[in-house]
């Protein structure tokens, strides 16, 4: 172990993100799913300007479904759109509703979590009572109500997705930070003069970061699954614009017809849903220096 | 003394609320340190010593426990009256503390180099390379082998010994005027034990660091402080120079922790056999009756002991005690010799 830690040893004060990121380099499961998803990210992102993708909206009608082939290399629907590029955009949307909502979850469910641990007593008990009072409504039901109140706009189905899946990330870190305040290193960071924010910030979290991130990661899927339910009710994405969730409820309805419908936006979704899991199982190796397996 | 005193503890008193009723941890300590001095504060598990040393950092989680009562004088400010941001400024910089527990007291997840540089950032504004250089220079003074290559090592790859030097080398890198060391050896090998004792000596002495020693040890003391406090339940019971402690020692609850040092039997005494020890078992802080606590457990208990306690006053140069055994009133002294009672 220690050969090896001196070998890869980065002399100029590494910091613990070149070291996780040095650990995880190592674990080729999560290269390869880092890679998948960096070039469906960079196909999805880049779809507007690429040839013969940029417009998911074109109908053919007189083409009508056609199975992939030259031209349509995965098909067209029931309008005569171009199946991939349809996919490529609808990438766009679910990625950025599963990152930008997981985003909001962790931000206000770590702070959340950490605060209430950390501080204890009363003020533990107000926060954790209000997350058990959102978390006995049904969320989809505060979701519709955010998104009816408010525009029916993308931006605000990232807040409301997100805004109600702190809860589980925040009773998840308040735990971890129970178990971990009453350790003794951090009594001497509070000896050596170090803030509560410091203590929160870099003793405490660092150290829940393996079950936050593996949360998180499983976050990511939920949020996506979770959109494409409210694309289904007609609160999500509106058509003519589609996520993979629309574009596999259009093309379960049509399934014993046209399979190609289903089988590539479901492909595209289960493969990225693959990947994150794989990504969140080697960052939380990476990051526990205790786990290492060198 | 002469000097003016570094740490003037006055009547200090914490407690801590448990279903068991109010235990008081520390009730009515007072002691001075001068600058450059070691105590030693001694006392088995549960009599106050580490509260104490908590106290004075005011480390102790609230609730349950409360700092009741008392002054803790750092060169004449009350450190109790402070406000949590001036606290944290003295905490690390002018008090620092070492702890018991090497394994657990340094943050697994950073470097060692990290956790270094982080006081001189907290306190003296000091970061990247700078810090770097002071944090590696002290790491080189407390002895870690090779401590160019370990310095960015995380806590995990060190030993026992080797975490117990960092520690030290953290809370001196502000070269503060106090140092609270919490029974820093207790966790660690024998042999490694007096490794860090004379790191502490040295390191303190050179840069005219004040030593609280928490031990129970009183081995330790004798080659570390000049001064020993002997804590019995929550109190001081008796406060003398280590000499003084170990020459003439007047409260019996000192009296008994000597004798059952190994090694040190009056010459009369069989050689070999069994250590003696303190019969029964500390008292119940959340129940202390009205008399000397330690009346229960001693030899020469009288009617008094059970009534009243007895206050800390001096009984010769440089040496305070507790017992009703040393009251001035009485017309004789009945107190027994050191190794009279049930050898």
């Amino acid at each position: 172990m220690n050969v090896t830690a001196a070998t890869a040893r980065i002399e100029s004060g590494a910091s613990l993100w070149s070291d996780a990121w040095r650990r995880l380099r190592k674990n080729r499961m999560a290269v390869v799913s880092g890679f998948v998803l960096l070039v469906i990210a960079f196909l999805t992102v880049s779809a507007p300007i690429l040839p013969g993708v940029s417009d998911p909206n074109r109908q053919d009608l007189e083409l009508g479904a056609v199975p992939p082939g030259s031209g349509h290399v995965m098909g067209t629907d029931i309008l005569g759109r171009d199946l991939l590029a349809r996919v490529l955009h609808g990438g766009r949307i679910s990625l950025l509703v599963g990152l930008v909502a997981t985003m909001v979850s962790f931000l206000i469910g770590v702070t959340w979590g950490a605060v209430a641990g950390y501080f204890g007593g009363r003020l533990d008990n107000a926060m954790m009572r209000f997350v058990d009072v959102l978390y006995s409504l049904p969320y989809m039901f505060l979701v519709i109500l955010l998104l009816v109140f408010f525009s029916r706009s993308v931006l605000m189905l990232f807040v409301a997705l997100g805004a109600v899946q702190w809860l589980t990330m925040a009773r998840i870190v308040r735990g971890q930070v129970l178990s971990l305040k009453n350790q003794e290193f951090v009594e001497a960071a509070r000896a050596i003069g170090v803030s509560h924010a410091g203590i929160i910030y870099r003793h405490l979290i660092p150290n829940a970061l393996g079950p936050i991130i593996v949360y998180a990661t499983l976050t990511v899927p939920a949020v996506m699954l979770q959109e494409a339910f409210l694309s289904f009710l007609g609160l999500g994405v509106q058509p003519p614009d589609a996520s993979w969730g629309v574009l596999v409820n259009e093309g379960a309805t049509v399934m014993g017809l046209f399979p190609w419908l289903v089988i590539f936006p479901g492909v595209a979704l289960a493969l990225t849903l693959f990947c994150l899991n794989f990504l969140g199982d080697g960052l939380r190796d990476a990051l526990d220096p205790h786990l290492r397996k060198d | 003394m002469g000097t003016e005193p570094l740490l003037e503890i006055r009547n200090l008193a914490t407690v801590f609320r448990t279903d068991g009723g109010v235990v008081r941890a520390v009730d009515g300590v007072s002691l001075t340190l001068a600058p450059g001095e070691t105590l030693g504060l001694v006392g088995e598990s549960g009599s106050g010593k580490s509260v104490t040393n908590l106290s004075i950092l005011r480390l102790i989680p609230d609730p349950p426990g409360r700092i009741e009562r008392g002054e803790v004088l750092l060169r004449g400010v009350d450190l109790l009256k402070l406000s949590d941001n001036e606290m944290r400024k003295v905490r690390g910089r002018r008090v620092a503390m070492v702890f018991q527990d090497p394994m657990s007291s340094l943050n697994p997840f950073l470097r060692v180099s990290r956790q270094m540089t982080e006081v001189l950032e907290i306190h003296e504004g000091v970061s990247g390379g700078e810090a770097r250089r002071r944090a590696l220079e002290m790491l080189t003074k407390v002895g870690i082998p090779d401590p160019t290559r370990r310095f960015d090592d995380h806590p995990h790859q060190f030993s026992g010994g080797m975490r117990q030097r960092v520690m030290i080398a953290m809370a001196l890198l502000c070269r503060p005027e106090l140092l609270l060391a919490d029974e820093p050896t207790t966790a660690l090998d024998v042999t490694v034990q007096a490794q860090i004792l004379d790191l502490i000596r040295g390191l303190t002495r050179d840069l005219g660091t004040s030593v609280i020693l928490v031990t129970h040890d009183l081995g330790v003391v004798a080659g570390m402080a000049q001064r020993v406090a002997v804590m019995y339940a929550g109190r001081i019971v008796e406060l003398a120079s280590v000499d003084r402690l170990f020459d003439d020692a007047r409260h019996p609850y000192t009296i008994g922790l000597l004798r059952s040092l190994p090694g040190r039997r009056p010459a009369g005494a069989a050689a070999g056999g069994r250590l003696a020890s303190i019969p029964g078992r500390p008292p119940d802080l959340a129940r202390l009756a009205e008399g000397c606590p330690f009346e229960p457990r001693c030899p020469w208990a009288h009617d008094r002991c059970r009534k009243e306690r007895p206050p800390l006053r001096d009984v010769a140069m440089g040496q305070q005690s507790a017992c009703w055994l040393d009251d001035p009133a009485r017309a004789t002294p009945t107190r027994p010799h050191l190794w009279e009672a049930g050898t």
